[in-house]
């Protein structure tokens, strides 16, 4: 455990923060999908890079949790190591970039392919919690649309998309039905990582520092994905494997290798094709 | 074989390392001081305490020594150092009525109670680049030092015979005599609007009463009240503000205004901690203050009044408060029954998009990898394609076999 | 007369709020899983872990109702010094309420929120002799794999006054707590007595 480098409180947020935001968060699981809003601090990043996942992180980061923060799914990308070591410094947590060894894992953008267990965490980075947003710019009548459990703009975005596309036309931050009662926004996640916030194991947290929102799912949650019956949801499908790993079942990441345009796919989650590869590596 | 990108660590340290070079600039000029900064660029640091909302001048001028000259950057740097801070007490309202006044202007007379009193302002310089001081003399004649204190004798003698005195801090009474001092309208400088109230023709501002909100602390609900909205606008991008004040001055939101009264100056700042039954002064600090007066308003049974709009601000910085009252009366619309027609009356459009630390962090944001939603936008768009060009191609072949020239086949399938 | 005496509250402040609030936010999103809570000492009628609920939850940002059968001059004493909270006489007023199983008359005096902001309900604190024991009830819902029994020592009043004054997402939320051990059951949980 690294030693805390700073005269700052443990995990950088005052104690009345970490108790406005840990009350705000009893309350986000119990109405599972709801945005509650809170009293969002300045964070030492800037609004859109992480701080709401960083309060909710900070408000419930304990000495004996280990940490992981992902960006892409890799730990490596440049905002991933910033958040991480932010959190070194001022929480002097134990960090880490295996996925089964991790008990909070703050992420932007994916869900690891390994599934999660009862035992962890996961914190989400979200710009914009409001999944009728772009339909609704105003906040007075999105918050009563949810308080009439009235969606139906956003099922007439859904059918316009089909009318207009075929099928509907979002890849990401696409909307699920939590629970039954509220539609929610999972983050802009690629869709293909829909399917894991269904009844996951892990308890999934979800924080909006600019538009100062955060919001729940419980483990074992029915989450599910807007559709309709004759157009059911997909998730998206490669014709390539892992170059590295030579996984057919994760998300894979699409990379130029050279100035004609060649490519190559390699699995987003850096972590989970480090082990497979270990793991073949092992069994040969 | 493809090896993965990996590295983020040090190309971070490595960026640390050059911004550090490139904030410091050729190492034969000598270093900026925090002093110099205070001292010299007054304006800068007034900016950064107002929408840092961090009072506070020598944190200012390192603000803004960290951040290279860049505003936004170092009001977000004091931004994030406040909420490092613990809250212990709530002042009470600043009493600008007795302000130390620097500098008061008034658009709507000639000449008032106090005068116009200019003040070290740029009003009236012309634009004209002065290579004097380029050249890091001395400024120009017009400035030499005998003048200035010429000039500042008159300010001073002024301000002399027309200041009430202020209270005894320790006086057990002194809350009542800062009352007293604030309500007398004969001597000093007295308020412009509270003149025009005295003939009934200015909206009175009444105190709700109301717990006053702190939007640092609760997150802004709409409809908003206009408490919240003046700690927001206080806050504010000056940028936008005066962009916004532009527009209703053109015609988006019209209101008629006038520049009632501009002062700026130092107030005294007093708490009233739990402990003691009285107020204590903390201490001094320099504001700048502008009340707009407004379209009037009024009905067969109600009549006539102005409306105002009002601004405050740290330090020297009168665009902003100018800015900020020309938008706290326009997003009065709905107060007045004005019809809502403009982005500047709309009250989500100006309050959800007038925190420039939340606006550069959005937009800057845009930076930051997106490459998985790309991934996700790419496979979408070309499953698109690949379909619509197979539905191409499937209607080229069913016109053609039906015009007889290309014998049936079997439907490819979409 | 003699002033009531202090307790001391977390040893460790900043560590045990942390523990205890992981704890809560287990047993919430969980629904009737026991979880302990045992980093305070007991304070006046206050078992271990109600104190650490309020050690952890409660500041001069909440206005906190204590029932008749908790409000004691030296609970009231202990708060103040501790948590800075303000106590309040009116129920409908508290953010966060304290009571025991036999004072079920009281849940219906509390907030619980609206259709449009469900979260400003108050969250109520039940402390009871023991977690266990009682008529079994089958929990359903969020935070629950397939079913759990729980067997809380209530009557079957409180369950009825539950059902009645639950209209998702309106409702309370509830803490159980009984020596240095809590559970949760949030309006999410449907609750049927066996």
């Amino acid at each position: 455990m690294n030693a805390i480098a700073e005269p700052y409180n443990f995990a950088y947020l005052d104690e009345q923060t970490k108790r406005m935001i840990r009350r705000a968060l009893l309350k986000a699981v119990a109405i599972p999908g709801y945005q509650v809003p809170f009293g969002g601090r300045e964070m030492p990043l800037p609004y859109g890079w992480g701080t709401g996942g960083m309060q909710l992180t900070a408000a419930i980061l304990g000495r004996d949790d280990v940490l992981k923060v992902i960006d892409q799914g890799a730990d490596d990308t440049t905002n991933a190591v910033s958040i991480r070591r932010f959190f070194s410094r001022t929480a002097g947590v134990r960090t880490t970039v295996d996925t089964t060894e991790a008990t909070v894992i703050q992420t932007r953008h994916r869900i690891p392919e390994k599934a999660l267990n009862n035992d962890q965490i996961m914190v989400f980075q979200v710009p914009i919690p409001e999944p009728l947003r772009f339909i609704e710019p105003s906040e007075t009548e999105t918050k009563t649309m949810h308080a009439l459990n009235d969606y139906g703009v956003m099922h007439v975005k859904l059918y316009e998309d089909i009318a207009r596309y075929g099928h509907i036309a979002t890849a990401y931050a696409y909307p699920v039905l939590v629970a039954g009662r509220y539609v929610m926004d999972p983050s802009p996640i690629p869709k293909f990582d829909n399917p894991k916030l269904n009844r996951s194991a892990a308890l999934m947290l979800f924080g909006a520092g600019r538009e100062k929102r955060l919001y729940a799912i419980p483990p074992y949650t029915d989450v599910a994905s807007l559709d309709f019956e004759d157009h059911p949801f997909e998730v998206q499908k490669w014709e390539h494997s892992c170059a590295i790993c030579g996984s057919t079942e994760s998300f894979l990441d699409e990379i130029i290798t050279d100035d004609k345009g060649s490519r190559q796919f390699v699995c987003s989650d850096t972590d989970y094709c480090a082990q497979r590869v270990a793991q073949a590596e092992v069994t040969q | 074989m493809y090896v993965a990108v990996k590295g983020g660590e040090t190309a971070i340290e490595n960026a640390h390392r050059l911004l550090d070079q490139k904030r410091r600039g050729a190492t034969d000029v000598p270093p900026l001081s925090l002093a110099q900064i205070a001292q010299q660029m007054p304006l800068a640091v007034a900016r950064v305490m107002s929408e840092g909302s961090l009072y506070d001048r020598e944190l200012a001028a390192l603000a803004i020594k960290q951040s290279a000259g860049d505003l936004l950057e170092a009001i977000f740097l004091l931004r994030a150092y406040r909420t490092t801070l613990s809250r212990y007490c709530v002042s009470r309202p600043l009493h600008t009525t007795s302000m130390q006044v620097e500098r008061r202007i008034s658009a709507t007379y000639k000449d008032l109670p106090g005068g116009q009193l200019l003040g070290p302002t740029f009003d009236y310089t012309h634009r004209l680049l002065d290579f004097t001081l380029q050249a890091e003399g001395e400024p120009s004649p017009a400035s030499q030092q005998g003048d200035v204190r010429q000039a500042q004798a008159a300010v001073d003698e002024r301000a002399a015979t027309q200041q009430p005195a202020l209270p005894d801090a320790l006086h057990p009474d002194a809350d009542a005599q800062a009352d007293t001092a604030a309500g007398e309208t004969g001597q000093g400088f007295p308020r412009v609007l509270g003149l025009l109230a005295q003939e009934g023709l200015m909206r009175e501002e009444t105190d709700s009463a109301q717990p006053v909100p702190d939007i640092t602390r609760e997150p802004l609900d709409f409809p908003s009240n206009r408490m919240q909205r003046l700690q927001a606008l206080a806050r504010g991008d000056e940028g936008f503000l005066l962009a916004l004040g532009y527009s209703t001055q053109r015609g988006y939101g019209r209101n008629h205004p006038f520049a009632g009264e501009i002062r700026i100056g130092f107030t005294e700042v007093w708490l009233e901690p739990e402990e003691l039954d009285f107020a204590v002064p903390a201490g001094d600090i320099e504001i700048t203050e502008c009340e707009m007066v407004n379209q009037f308003v009024g009905s067969k049974d109600q009549p006539a009044q102005f409306t105002r709009g009002y601004g405050l601000a740290f330090g020297y910085n009168e665009r902003k408060v100018m800015g900020m009252a020309l938008v706290d009366r326009a997003l009065r619309a709905a107060e007045y029954d004005e019809e809502i027609t403009s982005p500047a009356q709309q009250e989500e459009f100006v309050l959800m998009h007038c925190d420039n630390v939340e606006a550069a962090g959005f937009v800057s944001h845009l930076k930051l990898p997106h490459y998985v939603d790309f991934q996700a936008e790419l496979e979408l768009i070309r499953k698109m394609r690949k379909r619509d060009a197979q539905a191409g191609s499937d209607q080229e072949q069913r016109q053609e076999t039906e015009a007889g020239q290309v014998p049936p086949q079997k439907e490819k399938r979409a | 007369m003699t002033a009531p005496v202090l307790v001391p509250a977390f040893a460790d402040p900043v560590l045990n709020a942390q523990m205890s609030f992981r704890a809560a936010l287990k047993a919430m999103s969980e629904p009737g899983l026991i979880a302990r809570a045992d980093y305070a000492e007991a304070l006046d009628m206050m078992h271990p872990a109600t104190f650490a609920l309020a050690l952890t939850l409660f500041d001069d940002d909440t206005q906190i109702w204590l029932s008749p059968a908790l409000d004691t001059p030296m609970v009231r004493a202990n708060l103040a010094f501790h948590c800075a909270c303000p106590v309040t006489d009116e129920p409908q007023q508290a953010d966060l309420a304290i009571m025991t199983a036999a004072e079920v008359d009281y849940l219906e005096q509390f907030r619980r929120g609206t259709d449009r902001d469900p979260e400003l309900s108050c969250t109520v604190i039940v402390q009871l002799d023991s977690l266990e024991g009682g008529r079994p009830v089958a929990l359903n819902g969020p935070g629950i794999e397939s079913e759990r029994a729980v067997t809380l020592p209530l009557c079957e009043r409180f369950w009825s006054a539950r059902d009645r004054l639950n209209d998702f997402p309106r409702g309370l939320d509830f803490f159980m707590t009984s020596q240095r051990q809590l559970m949760a059951l949030p309006r999410s949980t449907v609750a049927s007595v066996l």
